[in-house]
């Protein structure tokens, strides 16, 4: 009997002590606003499957996919703030689509950037039998017959699309779209020379093969695998499509939750066990702390606004 | 590596103690998954994607392709008992495969659907193993030109699925395409239709609506009024009388062999091949069918047909991703991925470099399709006791499955809402005699075609000439244009040359 | 079924008149994303020519229709070959409610909650089946699907605001 009283005003005390700051104190949740399987939600899965163990919970993958990532993303800057609701951002779901479309959150000022740890490389490759070698080459073919050439994206208003009207724009060239439904039906028509060139992701098997040629990179450094191969910047274009792919939270995030977040997933992010995962999805390594992640972020918003609004983009 | 020899190779892997294991496992979770509806082959792969860290890439991948064409064939098995197409795939079989269950021959529906997809399974590996690696480049002569005369031609065939009057299936076509515009502009990129919905943006999901106009609207038809005691579907028990008959066999064998290589030769096209194969293949038997009036009543070949074709073409679309390296769906892209993990990137490359993989796997298929076989026959008795089930105890118990179904796909409540609505909505159609079938299909190739005629546009500078300069897709054109003429020709010399029995029709 | 065949059913002709609706209503809408530009069709061209084709179809069909000419109705309609007696109205009305109801029920109960009150509906009052066996189904059906949902699929059903699952 006594036992049990003390037991009871244990229980009793227990509830009313104010609760200790121990985040987490339950499994984090994270929304990859992308199907399962791809290269996105496997490289999340194994960077929170290490960073669980760090944390002392389990980080619990969710799919959310739709509208460009948008909904998953709008899901989780709904959530509360405590640093237990976590998402996947990517290019596509933060600089492109709300440049686009009115979507219910606002990339700088609904998100807490918590860290990038990745990103694909995008590219503009020729069929390994068309006449050009360099992107130079390209573009003076462009200029001498305007409207002719076809190029095949992942989609429109992908990055990379957002980059040749860029492009187009600032060289005063005519290309003509052709947007395909995905990286992999872009690859099969530009392997199939049904377009004149390709400005896609995941080529990289291809160029090894020899059936493309890489002319130029779309992101802001050079690919090791391929490091003769300039950027866009190098070749005379000053446009840049910043790959992301990071963790953020909901806006006002606890800055405390902010930083255990920050340290446990960098960590995990520099283990081998990592790197060499990231090595066979072929996906590259770009570590960003908070703070430089939330500066491109700003930065790259920014950029992405005004050209949308110069060129008549935004619908 | 000659034939003789990679076959020789890719039995010894195939037959290896650790890849019959994984076969095993992959086939028997590919079936519970496939009756389940909703959880489909992709979210399954990508859920046991982790687990295949711990395997070597061999045993992993012929697990989850064993996931795959096993999900194809336990779709089949609720398309025939309880009208729930799993995949977009087995949407024809729901048409005879339900008709025949209804008439108390589930077991020889669900038989003939194993033996089909067995006999289509050796079709293609022979198949990939004989031409295999020149095949690959026919997925890259299909362009977006050659895309939109086939789609085209999937089209017209279309409106010959349903056994109604045309008329009305050609109303249900017009409005499949109609839905397949809601969502993001394929080419522009703005919003038709979404009324402002997020959900929309993305375009409505075959799936959901599949279980809503199918599996939903026959609970409601089911509800509709109390069922005649007498005629509770009466099927056999004993196993022997649930195998299909020497007369079953007579009519299948001919539909078996003209949808394996159907489905061979669709399948290895990166999109809509598995789907227009398996529809193609039931217009193909309904027409050269002496009684295609029985056609929708329960006809043994309206299963054999369709059920070979879907299963050969999901073999042969491992040929672009094994060759090329390039998934032809999205399970395909999530194997790939599975591959990827393994320091395996598929490509021209991998026959080379990796051939006791490509092998093995194209092996693996055939000893796949064997297992199904020696599993799912000793399982017919309890597949079709299922339908002993009181209808009262069944139709609540579909609806929950179709309910979590639905939910599994995006994690959202929001698709449940959609597949209720579609629900209601198919009920109505049949209460107004209308074919969901037709529509369902012409939806799944409306995306396809719009998107495709659109790029060949652009690509061809605004001139629908370029239809009629690629060989391919001038082909396909003048194929389907023949469909099209043909019934015309056949009524016009009907009318020039009275029938001998005076009746015109 | 002959005298169906004889004069025009009203379902029929209803259902036939809204589908016009429908794509008259979309067709117009198709006009606004634009029909050509720059060259190539717009967003709306492929919208307005399906609906056309499907209200050019809908038109035969009334004139079919009218015409006495309207398929059996046996045809779509296998069910009726096996059921007898006056249409149930409230049953229908009860599963058509249930299924529509479900996912609103769910964000805020979570998925065992709202599937247990849905098959509460459909079994105890749709198919006015005893308490005993009502709360067997119930329980196995529930039960089950929890466990082979959200416990081995890793499924995350919703929990709800009771967090219950």
């Amino acid at each position: 009997m006594r036992r049990l009283a003390l037991g009871l005003a244990g229980l009793l005390l227990l509830a009313l002590a104010p609760p200790v700051q121990a985040f987490p104190d339950k499994p984090i949740r994270v929304i990859v606003p992308w199907g399962a399987g791809g290269t996105s939600d496997l490289s999340m899965r194994k960077i929170g499957e290490i960073a669980g163990r760090g944390l002392g919970q389990p980080v619990v993958i969710e799919n959310k996919p739709g509208a460009s990532g948008v909904v998953g993303m709008a899901e989780m800057a709904r959530a509360a703030p405590d640093g237990h609701t976590l998402a996947l951002a990517t290019g596509a779901t933060v600089f492109i689509a709300p440049n686009l479309r009115t979507v219910p959150f606002d990339p700088l000022k609904d998100l807490t950037p918590i860290m990038n740890y990745s990103g694909s490389y995008h590219g503009v490759v020729v069929p390994a039998a068309a006449p050009w070698t360099t992107l130079d080459e390209l573009l003076a073919d462009a200029r001498a017959k305007p409207g002719t050439l076809t190029f095949g994206t992942a989609g429109t208003y992908d990055g990379a699309h957002f980059a040749m009207l860029v492009i187009s724009r600032l060289k005063d060239l005519k290309f003509v779209h052709v947007p395909f439904q995905g990286s992999a039906t872009a690859t099969t028509a530009v392997l199939g020379r049904h377009v004149s060139f390709g400005v896609l992701s995941g080529f990289a098997e291809q160029v090894r093969a020899g059936q493309f040629r890489l002319l130029a990179l779309l992101d802001g450094d050079r690919m090791p695998e391929f490091p003769e191969v300039p950027t866009l910047r190098e070749a005379g274009v000053d446009w840049e499509y910043p790959s992301i792919m990071g963790i953020v939270g909901p806006a006002g995030l606890a800055p405390a939750a902010r930083e255990r977040l920050e340290k446990a997933f960098t960590e995990a992010a520099a283990t081998e066990e990592f790197r060499s995962y990231m090595a066979t999805i072929q996906m590259p390594m770009r570590v960003m702390d908070g703070k430089a992640f939330d500066g491109m972020l700003r930065r790259e918003s920014a950029r992405y606004k005004q050209a949308a609004v110069e060129y008549g983009i935004r619908q | 590596m000659d034939l003789l020899g990679g076959l020789a190779q890719g039995f010894a892997v195939a037959l290896g103690p650790s890849a019959l294991l994984h076969c095993m496992i992959g086939v028997v979770i590919g079936t519970a998954i496939g009756v389940l509806p909703g959880l489909g082959p992709t979210a399954t792969i990508s859920l046991l994607l982790p687990i295949t860290y711990r395997l070597d890439p061999v045993s992993s991948v012929i697990m989850l392709s064993g996931i795959y064409y096993g999900a194809m064939y336990g779709s089949s098995i609720t398309a025939i008992l309880v009208r729930i197409p799993g995949e977009a795939a087995s949407i024809v079989t729901c048409i005879d495969g339900y008709e025949m269950a209804r008439r108390g021959r589930a077991g020889p529906a669900l038989g003939m659907s194993a033996f089909g997809s067995f006999i289509a399974g050796i079709v293609a590996t022979i198949g990939i193993a004989l031409f295999g690696p020149m095949l690959s480049g026919v997925a890259i002569r299909f362009g977006p030109a050659e895309y939109t005369a086939l789609v085209a031609l999937g089209l017209i065939l279309v409106t010959h699925v349903s056994g109604g009057s045309v008329t009305r299936s050609l109303v249900m076509v017009g409005l499949g395409l109609l839905a397949s515009t809601v969502g993001l502009d394929p080419i522009v990129g703005s919003e038709r239709f979404t009324m402002g919905a997020l959900f929309l943006q993305d375009g409505l999901d075959i799936a959901i609506m599949a279980m809503g106009l199918f599996g939903v609207a026959e609970v409601l038809a089911m509800a509709e009024r109390s069922l005649k005691p007498s005629e509770l579907l009466a099927q056999p028990r004993r196993t022997r009388d649930l195998l299909p008959t020497r007369a079953d066999w007579r009519a299948s064998a001919a539909p078996i062999g003209r949808g394996s290589l159907l489905g061979f030769a669709l399948g290895l096209l990166p999109g809509g091949g598995a789907l227009i194969a398996s529809f193609a293949s039931y217009v193909m038997e309904k027409r050269l069918s002496r009684t295609p009036e029985r056609f929708g009543t329960g006809a043994i070949e309206g299963v054999a047909g369709p059920e070979s074709a879907n299963n050969a073409a999901a073999q042969a679309s491992f040929v672009p991703l094994l060759s090329l390296g390039i998934p032809s769906n999205v399970v395909m892209g999530v194997l790939m991925g599975a591959l990827m993990i393994h320091g395996i990137t598929p490509g021209p490359m991998l026959l080379q470099s990796q051939p006791a993989l490509f092998w093995g796997v194209i092996v693996s298929m055939f000893v796949g399709n064997l297992m199904l076989i020696v599993l799912n026959v000793p399982l017919l008795p309890l597949f079709v006791a299922l339908l002993r089930i009181p209808q009262r105890i069944l139709s609540p118990l579909i609806l929950v499955f179709c309910v979590v179904g639905a939910y599994s796909l995006n994690n959202s409540t929001t698709d449940i809402v959609t597949m209720g609505v579609f629900g209601v909505l198919g009920w109505l159609m049949r209460k107004a005699r209308l074919d969901p079938a037709p529509f369902l299909l012409a939806f799944v190739l409306g995306g396809l075609f719009e998107r495709s005629f659109r790029q060949s546009l652009l690509i061809g500078g605004g001139s629908p000439m370029i239809f009629l300069q690629k060989p391919i897709s001038a082909a396909l054109l003048a194929a389907a244009a023949l469909l099209l003429v043909l019934p015309l020709v056949r009524w016009g010399v009907r009318r020039l040359r009275p029938a001998p029995t005076g009746k015109a029709s | 079924m002959t005298d169906a065949r004889a004069r025009p059913a009203p379902g029929d002709v209803a259902a036939l008149l809204v589908i016009l609706a429908l794509v008259a209503a979309a067709g117009q809408r198709s006009l606004a994303y634009g029909l050509w530009s720059y060259g190539e069709p717009g967003p709306g061209l492929f919208p307005l020519l399906v609906s056309a084709v499907a209200a050019f179809f809908a038109v035969l069909a009334l004139i079919a229709t009218f015409a006495g000419a309207g398929p059996a109705e046996a045809e779509f309609d296998p069910e009726s070959a096996q059921q007898e007696g006056p249409m149930l109205w409230g049953k229908i009305a009860l599963y058509a409610g249930v299924v529509l109801a479900w996912p609103w029920l769910m964000v805020p109960l979570g998925f065992v909650v709202s599937t247990a009150i849905a098959l509460f509906v459909v079994l105890r009052l749709a198919e006015r089946m005893a308490w005993a066996p009502t709360a067997a189904v119930l329980v196995a059906a529930v039960g089950l699907s929890w466990l082979v949902f959200d416990r081995l699929l890793g499924v995350p059903l919703p929990h709800g605001l009771l967090g219950i699952g």
